[in-house]
């Protein structure tokens, strides 16, 4: 009885101390990206450098920071961020999405078809590929051109989707891997048709939701 | 040919016959028409009928109308002119032969008699039409002409001649036609047995125009020695009125008046008409017409049923059905037909299309119809009438068989709520100016707040546009008479929405008007909505833009707020715009969950909902509203400080205090710092840098990082003494001198570098070690042309020669000749190129 209980207060007090650390970065993770959603950047920023004090290359860190840069237009840097992510955990279809689209802006074409079709394949599909990119299904109404002026950068979701279906047909039917992400399909519907020349919901601030965060 | 190039085509042709035909007119109608006008029709709208001819007089008035008949007519007609004794009588025939071609014949009779003198005129007339072109109608006809005199029984004078008319129909619009027309066009002379001519009818020529509005009116112009002008009404389909008028043009003699009516029943027609000249009495003439074909009917309309219209969902007429119509295939075999619908009250045009009848069987379709969109001009409820035609080939004709339906179009504004919630859709207007110029004012002022305190873009326009409403002063008042508890709920009954632009201009309005009202606003600033359909009330969802995975981002618990295909949407309680953003989202949210309680709430995307329910914006003046700017930003930044509070206690509950207290380490901010430098970012990385050695000043890593940075940045000197004070923490790292050496060299300090340079190269363990130790390969194997600009291979290669003749020079203890190079590479590579060979301590 009196060692049941011993085995049972060691196992809680390791379980204290190896998962709470774990659960304090998990929860800095969720509320930076959080912050960094909300449009709140800078202490999104903050964040995630604290996880990289808690963990040397940290590669949701490295990666949502990369997701920070791009929103910014420092489209190099975050290239940078994503290859840093990138060797920390090169298995993760999100990063590599991410890194493709940050190719894809610099207008690096093969390197991001590349990139793109690692990312598909890591995915499982492009519906799955695009689900981790947080891309709607295809409008039933055909969306009509915004302008994209108030963020540094803009991300299409069109050009993405176009990509993603070009890196599917690069990837052998049947040859597809699951990363596991655990996406759902989008359901999609379709999107406003009207748009004036005045302030605009869509005015890239979608963009921060169409890039992989990792949580 | 495109129907824009036929237009272009017809309006061409009619000026070349305008600019031909007016000079001719205008020498030639000085010669006055000696002939009676014939027809009841005609002569009670004033002999205006040149450009109208549709019927079997047209072989008198022009002969090209004959081809638009389109049916078998005879007709036959009776005056006594002036009330003299004078008779005139007329029998006309009308044969189409083809859709494009037709013929007619018609005789004429006029005479006197008394006892001692007696005089005649018989005139018999052949012609034939055609069409040129759809457009273009031309007309011939020939006319055998007989005359006699008598004096107490014995013939004094006859003879007889021959004459020619000619006529032309244009039709530059559909409903417009220009006819010109040639009446005894030689001049018609009649000669006697004698061989003594005279002339009968001299040469007349006319310039005419119509315009006809289809169910309303036909108003017409002819011009020739005298002006003539008529107008025809048809208050109903089997009824006509007409008025006409006709004067000469030297304005020598008073104007002659003429009216009539025409009563249509089946094939029958019967024309009235009295002439009043200035001088004469009176004359009435009358006729009877027969319009028929030989070939019967092959259809039959057995049924048309019409609902009642709302004018506000006009546009969804063109696609949904508003009735239907039963049409009998007579035939045994299938039968395509042309059905025309046509609403005179709603419409400039009919709405056709083509089907295939099945044989022997009644064949349904659904009444769809292109409304005129000035219906929303329409003032209130009217009964309307709905024709419905169908058209089809028999034997070389074409056969037309009618129906017709009554119904009620109800004025804008009026909705079924029992035919769905979704027509609501069609009142959301976010292009009507009143709601574009308050949504865009809400909106630029929403964005002018610093770094938006509502965090989502999406929540702070919905808050711009409820607090815009509430500033206003926009109510919620429940319509005493027909409130929307019961209203929605009753069968059948017809509601009235107030348009945005109206509910703005009111200040005021129910559930149903302020929803559609902030649903425009928002669809005005790209937000999407859905109407929520709670028992006995709407209310709105306006999209965050949120994905679903992302709904922490929005701040508040899950009771605020409603996933629903996987979008984050937040509800707004529309009756509570008044008193605030805030408080019309907590008042939203409490009637979701009233209503899914009772498992009775349902949601309608309203974008989704206008693919069926196309809005459309009502004519008129707008009362346009704008905000006070000041008095509205204060109230909106109160009320962002409220979403904040929200926000920041939700995430605190959320995430922990942990989750903000952690603070960066130095090592954090230089691991940021190297990927800000690989990046391209020296400035950035330069500032990490700084802050790591604020939280470690002793950092040997950070002083050499900070180093390469500056280097990079071209401050050489800034960056020693970093490499400097790195070395001087004691940190024995053979990285630090050769980054000293490499930019000396690279700044054409040879002999400088070379000092440096041979230790270091020793320290580090040799050459190979040293490129190692800067990120060169020492072979040079990976310096393909396609990845490095020649001036990065002169670089690259500069280094590793360099590091060469450095572990040479250490090897024979300082013996080199001397310096490597004294040109400093730095004028042909930037100083950032340079930085990415320098040692860095991860």
């Amino acid at each position: 009885m009196r060692r049941n209980l011993l085995f049972l207060a060691v196992t809680a007090l390791l379980v204290t101390v190896v998962t709470a650390p774990l659960h304090a970065t998990d929860a800095r993770s969720e509320y930076g990206v959080t912050l960094a959603i909300s449009g709140e950047e800078a202490r999104a920023e903050s964040l995630f450098i604290t996880m990289l004090s808690h963990t040397k290359g940290d590669a949701r860190a490295l990666n949502n920071l990369g997701n920070i840069r791009l929103l910014r237009g420092e489209t190099s840097v975050a290239l940078a961020f994503y290859e840093r992510a990138l060797r920390g955990d090169s298995l993760d279809a999100g990063i590599h999405l991410n890194h493709a689209t940050a190719l894809m802006l610099l207008g690096n074409q093969a390197r991001s078809e590349a990139a793109f079709a690692r990312g598909v394949k890591l995915a499982g599909g492009p519906e799955a590929a695009a689900a981790l990119m947080g891309i709607p299904k295809e409008p039933a109404v055909p969306k009509e051109p915004t302008e994209r002026a108030s963020k540094k950068t803009a991300i299409d979701p069109e050009q993405i989707r176009a990509m993603l279906k070009q890196a599917a047909s690069a990837v052998p039917t049947g040859k597809v891997e699951s990363a596991g992400s655990g996406v759902k399909t989008s359901t999609g519907k379709a999107p406003s048709a009207w748009r004036s020349a005045g302030p605009r919901a869509s005015d890239g601030s979608e963009t921060p939701q169409l890039l992989y965060w990792k949580r | 040919m495109t129907s824009w190039n036929a237009r272009w085509l017809r309006l061409a042709a009619l000026l070349a016959a305008c600019a031909t035909f007016t000079p001719a007119c205008e020498a030639l109608a000085r010669t006055p028409s000696n002939q009676v006008p014939v027809g009841p029709r005609a002569i009670a709208m004033g002999g205006a009928f040149s450009a109208i001819a549709d019927d079997a007089s047209a072989l008198f008035w022009n002969p090209a109308g004959l081809v638009g008949v389109g049916n078998q007519e005879l007709t036959a007609s009776h005056a006594n002119l002036f009330g003299v004794g004078i008779r005139e009588d007329l029998a006309a025939f009308v044969l189409p032969l083809s859709p494009g071609f037709a013929m007619a014949a018609d005789w004429y009779h006029s005479g006197f008699e008394d006892d001692e003198l007696g005089f005649s005129e018989n005139r018999a007339t052949v012609g034939m039409a055609f069409k040129v072109r759809p457009w273009l109608w031309a007309g011939t006809g020939a006319k055998l002409l007989t005359r006699g005199t008598r004096l107490d029984g014995l013939s004094i004078v006859s003879g007889r001649g021959i004459g020619f008319d000619a006529g032309l129909l244009v039709s530059p619009t559909d409903h417009w036609r220009i006819g010109l027309v040639g009446q005894d066009v030689t001049g018609t002379d009649v000669r006697s047995s004698e061989g003594k001519g005279d002339n009968a009818y001299s040469r007349n020529l006319r310039l005419a125009t119509a315009y006809t509005r289809p169910g309303l009116a036909t108003a017409a112009f002819d011009v020739d020695d005298r002006w003539h002008l008529g107008l025809e009404v048809t208050p109903h389909a089997l009824l006509a009125l007409r008025g006409g008028a006709e004067r000469d043009r030297e304005g020598r003699e008073d104007i002659a008046w003429s009216m009539g009516l025409g009563l249509k029943v089946g094939l029958a027609r019967i024309d009235w008409a009295r002439s009043v000249p200035p001088t004469l009495d009176p004359t009435d003439h009358f006729s009877f017409a027969l319009e028929f074909n030989f070939n019967p009917a092959q259809v039959r309309i057995e049924k048309v049923q019409a609902d009642e219209i709302y004018t506000s969902l006009y546009k969804s007429y063109a696609r949904d059905a508003f009735g239907k119509v039963q049409l009998r295939n007579l035939q045994d075999r299938p039968l395509t037909t042309r059905v025309s619908v046509f609403i005179p009250e709603l419409m400039t045009a009919p709405s056709e299309q083509e089907v295939t009848l099945r044989p022997g069987a009644v064949n349904e379709m659904p009444l769809t119809a292109v409304l005129d969109e000035t219906v929303l001009g329409q003032r209130g409820d009217r009964p309307v009438q709905v024709q419905v035609s169908a058209s089809y080939q028999s034997k070389r004709l074409v056969r037309r068989e009618k129906g017709t339906a009554r119904t009620f179009a109800y004025g804008p504004g009026a909705i079924n709520w029992g035919e769905g919630m979704t027509q609501a859709a069609a009142f959301v207007t976010p292009r009507d100016p009143a709601v574009d110029a308050l949504a865009r004012q809400a909106g630029r002022l929403a964005l002018a707040l610093d770094k938006n305190p509502f965090g989502i873009r999406n929540m702070a326009f919905a808050a711009a546009v409820t607090d815009a409403l509430a500033e206003l002063g926009v109510a919620y008042v429940p319509d005493p008479t027909n409130p929307f508890s019961t209203i929605s709920a009753t069968p059948h009954a017809v509601d009235t929405i107030h348009y945005p632009y109206q509910t703005l201009d009111r200040l005021s309005g129910d559930c149903d008007d302020t929803t559609v009202l902030m649903a425009s606003m928002l669809g005005n600033l790209g937000v999407n909505t859905q109407f929520v359909d709670v028992p006995g009330h709407i209310l709105l969802l306006a999209d965050t833009g949120l994905n679903e995975r992302n709904r922490a981002a929005l701040g508040v618990d899950s009771t605020l707020m409603v996933i629903d295909n996987e979008r984050v949407w937040i509800p707004l309680e529309t009756t509570s715009l008044a008193q605030g953003f805030v408080k019309a989202w907590r008042d939203g949210a409490d009637a979701i969950a009233a209503g899914t309680a009772t498992n009775k709430v349902h949601y309608f995307d309203v974008t989704q909902a206008q693919v069926n329910f196309e809005p459309a914006t009502p004519p008129g003046e707008r009362n346009v509203r704008s905000l006070v700017e000041e008095r509205f930003s204060a109230r909106l930044e109160a009320e962002a400080k409220e979403v904040s509070a929200i926000r920041e206690q939700y995430f605190a509950a959320r995430f922990g205090a942990g989750a903000r207290e952690l603070e960066a380490t130095a090592g954090a901010l230089e691991e940021v710092a190297r990927i800000e430098f690989e990046g391209g970012n020296l400035e950035g990385a330069g500032s990490r840098l700084r802050g790591a050695l604020a939280k470690a000043p002793q950092s040997a890593s950070a002083h050499n990082n900070l180093g390469d940075v500056l280097a990079g940045m071209d401050s050489a000197a800034i960056a020693d003494e970093h490499w400097q004070a790195a070395l001087a923490l004691g940190r024995r790292d053979p990285g630090i001198a050769l980054n000293r050496g490499i930019v000396r060299w690279a700044r054409g300090d040879g002999a400088s570098a070379m000092s440096l340079l041979g230790p270091a190269v020793a320290e580090a363990g040799g050459y190979a070690a040293a490129c190692r130790l800067v990120g060169l390969d020492p072979d040079g194997t990976h310096d393909r042309a396609d990845d490095f600009s020649d001036e990065l291979l002169t670089l690259r290669n500069g280094i590793r020669s360099v590091l060469q003749q450095s572990e040479l020079a250490g090897k024979e203890q300082g013996k080199v000749s001397g310096p490597p190079s004294s040109t400093p590479i730095l004028s042909n590579v930037p100083p950032s190129e340079l930085s990415r060979y320098l040692y860095w301590i991860e």
